[in-house]
């Protein structure tokens, strides 16, 4: 998946095949890059897509919300991040994606954007804080209800730079597999 | 479906597979996979022979890492298997038990035959498809308080009789009267409980189905008539599990242990087998959630066996009573347990000893005359349920004490996979999978066409080979096979 032109460059988010279900393979240039990324990707796989208006001033939209999918008919909803915290950024990722998942089957609400960070505190964990813009589906029409992010063979690696995505420094690298 | 495993499996019985416990220093017991010879290849060509060593590697696990012959690929532990572990000393882990906690399956029985469902049946499955909440995104008609729910979570199927959505006879019919105790509320997240208020009474999606089914053989006639069963009765089978509040506390306990490891300092060869210690904090309220869970997933079946019942009342023009739609029983198939079972002593003597028992994939099927069979079957034995695929047969099994002795008195849960949904859809379109279905005679009713070529035959092992291979190793005894006739897929 490539971000559509203004977009935040480096980052994107694959689905690949796994032996039980499915994967995302992520990059991004900074752990919230990454992390939006994968939020894009997790949108994709559950939510149908759907066409949309050209929204005026797209082109300073950011990554995630370029690729995001679903009805635009309703204003997004502005959610503070709520992600137990994690021994690494890997558990991070996986906090964050079964949040992302709990909303979507609480509140029919999918990720479109995000303000997030992500830091290692004094107590030696990871967490995540921040806000997300997220917009209604509807549930009925979801392409597949994702159950969980799962912590099998799950990665998270710095690449140091420079990268053929990001000429002018690392890259974030990520797999993920979700229960479907 | 995936890398072919390339450890070490030695033949050491008719059906019997042993994973040394050499193959990894980490490993403090062997590893048993129950499987006929022909079974093997497809056993081996994913991983799931490395989780059943994976598993051998925790902490105080007793006796063996087993494996049903349904087993394949899971997170954590492999589907299909069953470890113990030491109530004082050893772990417990939510990958043991899986994120559909007390996924499972329900039967009833009916006084009708293929004579009297054959000319409606096209309107009945119409019926039960209006009836019965299913897909994704699917939510029923029950909306709970939270006070409700907290009763769900400590009361299971008997919430859902008294309620109006069961009959009381049905409690005691199901497997621990549907209500593991130990369950707390409390231990619940918000999360979780958010997920299980409007879910209450529907199916899901993925491999969750109601299925009607005429018996076609009868193995054992005497058992049989002890679980109300004979040739040509038409049956219903329920397929369904905890819904998203058992996928969210999962979830939550998955994030605690994984700090728990750290804590305790427990060594995992697998994250996914994130666990804690059975006596610490950590570890008693996942237990304590995972009844909840479980509970939940037992009044869940309940409500849906009341549609079940509903959809045939309307059809049929009498009460569900007069149809004769009793429970025939209700077995969990993602668990975990307290239970006392014979284990190694002194030198050449056995000692009853309090094990935590996980079955991930795995049926209990215990013996006749065993204390926690429900009265109404203890003479007989414990009805064990397995589905097949929706294109061949499902049958009821009855539990032996062989599988008592060496199995913690497990058995396998169905066919088991072997492709994946990604790679069934490529192999075979909903539409046209529908159509083959409906040539051999059954009726498919589905919300989507994906969905449906997910779960195609094609996907799953053969289940009369695994059936066979858990007969032939003594762990069940077939009773009686049924065919399908009609398919709800969730």
């Amino acid at each position: 998946m490539r971000p559509r032109a203004g977009a935040a460059g480096g980052g994107g988010v694959r689905v690949f095949g796994h032996t039980a279900d499915i994967g995302l393979a992520v990059r991004g240039t900074t752990l919230e890059d990454l992390f939006a990324w994968a939020a894009v990707g997790l949108t994709r796989l559950a939510v149908r897509p759907q066409r949309r208006p050209r929204a005026a001033g797209s082109t300073g939209e950011t990554a995630s919300t370029a690729e995001a999918a679903g009805p635009q008919a309703l204003a997004p909803r502005r959610i503070p991040v709520s992600v137990p915290p994690a021994p690494d950024p890997e558990g991070l990722l996986v906090g964050w994606l079964n949040f992302l998942i709990y909303l979507l089957e609480t509140e029919g609400l999918a990720y479109s954007a995000g303000t997030l960070r992500a830091r290692r505190e004094t107590d030696g964990l990871w967490r995540l804080t921040g806000e997300l813009a997220a917009r209604p589906v509807p549930l009925r029409g979801l392409r597949t209800m994702v159950k969980a992010a799962t912590y099998h063979g799950l990665r998270v690696e710095w690449l140091p730079g420079p990268t053929p995505e990001n000429p002018g420094g690392g890259l974030f690298r990520a797999r993920v597999i979700l229960d479907v | 479906m995936g890398d072919e495993w390339k450890g070490p499996l030695r033949q050491v019985g008719e059906c019997r597979w042993e994973i040394p416990a050499s193959y990894k220093k980490a490993m403090r017991t062997s590893g048993l996979i129950y499987a006929s010879p022909e079974m093997v290849k497809d056993i081996l060509s994913d991983q799931a022979p490395e989780q059943v060593a994976n598993v051998a590697c925790l902490p105080g696990v007793v006796g063996l890492s087993l494996a049903m012959p349904d087993i394949h690929w899971g997170y954590g532990f492999p589907i299909g298997g069953v470890a113990a572990f030491d109530a004082e000393e050893g772990i417990i882990s939510p990958g043991g038990v899986g994120y559909d906690i007390n996924c499972g399956m329900r039967l009833l029985r009916s006084d009708l035959t293929l004579d009297d469902v054959a000319p409606r049946l096209n309107d009945l499955m119409d019926d039960l498809a209006k009836t019965v909440p299913a897909g994704v995104g699917s939510e029923g008609p029950i909306k709970l308080s939270r006070s409700d729910l907290a009763d769900v979570l400590v009361r299971g199927a008997a919430w859902a009789a008294e309620h109006g959505y069961g009959w009381p006879e049905d409690v005691g019919c199901l497997e621990e009267r549907g209500a593991l105790a130990g369950a707390d509320a409390t231990k619940v997240s918000g999360e979780a409980k958010k997920r299980g208020l409007r879910q209450l009474g529907t199916l899901g999606s993925g491999n969750h189905f109601v299925e009607i089914q005429v018996i076609e053989d009868v193995y054992d006639l005497v058992l049989a008539r002890a679980f109300g069963l004979a040739k040509g009765q038409i049956v219903v089978m329920v397929h369904s599990g905890s819904r998203g509040l058992g996928h969210q506390v999962c979830t939550d306990y998955l994030a605690v242990m994984d700090l728990a490891v750290q804590r305790y300092g427990t060594s995992l060869p697998d994250r996914q087998l994130a666990c804690a210690p059975v006596r610490s904090d950590e570890g008693r309220d996942y237990f304590a959630a995972m009844a909840g869970a479980a509970n939940y997933a037992w009044a869940n079946r309940t409500c849906l066996a009341h549609w079940v019942r509903e959809a045939f009342a309307r059809r049929f023009g009498r009460p569900a009573r007069a149809l004769g739609l009793d429970v025939v029983y209700d077995v969990a198939h993602n668990i975990a347990k307290f239970e006392k079972h014979e284990v190694a002593g002194e030198p050449g003597l056995r000692r009853k000893a309090l094990l935590c028992v996980h079955r991930k994939g795995a049926t209990r099927a215990f013996p006749a005359g065993h204390p926690d069979v429900v009265e109404a079957y203890r003479a007989a034995g414990q009805p064990v349920l397995v589905p097949g695929n929706m294109g061949t047969h499902s049958y009821v099994l009855v539990g032996t004490e062989q599988a008592l002795a060496e199995t913690w008195g497990s058995t396998c849960h169905g066919a088991g996979r072997r492709l994946s949904r990604s790679a069934a859809k490529r192999q075979v379109r909903g539409s046209e999978l529908r159509r083959q279905l409906e040539a051999q005679g059954i009726q498919v009713r589905s919300h989507s066409d994906a969905g449906l070529a997910e779960e195609a035959p094609l996907a799953y092992k053969d289940v009369d080979q695994v059936v066979n291979a858990a007969e032939r190793a003594g762990l069940s005894r077939r009773v009686v096979r049924m065919r399908p006739l009609g398919v709800l897929k969730g």
